[in-house]
């Protein structure tokens, strides 16, 4: 549950289970980002020049540091705030972004297609774990994007 | 995003829009041509979280961003925006910033 207030802030209401599995996830990913090897990361950082090798190294030189604090910063922000029975907009947004990142992420590991539906994965499948985290960050970020977009 | 543009402004006026390294690149001859900001169709973001990026980066209306958004699931991709290559480079830093897979080109 996720309400803008009257005072422009937003109620947020979410489950014991579901702060366990953000708290997991965003220990993983930040492992991961300051780690920085694992190719699953590479959504994070995309290619801005698909044709043009040097463009895209100069490119990427000058945004990846800022791209990973950012991701950091947020993931922080989630963490500070994950008891929280109110959100600024502010940290909304940084949820937002930790989030998404996390889908990407997990994504990415699972190497996921449009037709997949997290829902039909097999009881047995080792990656059922993953595929379910996928789904309710699937549902929280749709929550977030419909209290905050514009009409 | 603000060192970003910092670090540009700072940069000495010498780079040209495209290296002239192929010559069969017509696209060198031409420093004035616009670049334009691709978005890619990708299978992770959320159709409805691509639209509230377009609306939120670019001011676009509910239904100009979703048109949008539209052409990239269905077409595999749509130029979202278009300018001079520095203006490109942040709108494809700013699309980067919030998980979407963008491009720049010059055409």
């Amino acid at each position: 549950m996720l309400e803008r207030n009257e005072a422009g802030d937003f109620d947020v209401e979410i489950f014991e289970w579901q702060r366990q599995m953000l708290s997991n996830l965003i220990e993983s990913l930040r492992d991961l980002l300051l780690d920085g090897s694992s190719p699953v990361l590479r959504r994070l950082y995309p290619i801005a020049y698909p044709s043009d090798a040097d463009a895209n190294a100069d490119y990427e030189q000058l945004v990846h540091d800022q791209l990973l604090e950012q991701k950091l910063a947020a993931l922080e922000t989630v963490e500070d705030s994950l008891d929280a029975t109110t959100l600024s907009e502010a940290e909304l947004m940084q949820w937002m972004t930790a989030i998404n990142s996390l889908r990407l992420v997990l994504g990415t590991r699972l190497d996921i297609s449009e037709d997949d539906n997290p829902i039909d994965v097999a009881p047995d499948d080792p990656d059922r774990p993953l595929w379910l985290s996928y789904e309710l960050l699937t549902q929280m970020l749709g929550v977030i994007v419909d209290a905050v977009a514009p009409g | 995003m603000e060192t970003v543009k910092t670090v540009w402004m700072e940069a000495p006026p010498t780079t040209s829009p495209v290296e002239i390294e192929d010559p069969v690149d017509d696209t060198t001859a031409f420093p004035d041509t616009p670049w334009v900001v691709i978005v890619w169709n990708d299978p992770i973001n959320l159709m409805q979280y691509v639209t509230y990026v377009f609306q939120k980066l670019f001011g676009y209306s509910r239904a100009k961003a979703t048109k949008l958004m539209l052409d990239v699931h269905h077409k595999g991709r749509a130029v979202v925006s278009e300018g001079p290559r520095e203006k490109a480079e942040l709108d494809v830093f700013r699309l980067h910033e919030h998980g979407l897979w963008a491009t720049m080109q010059q055409e």
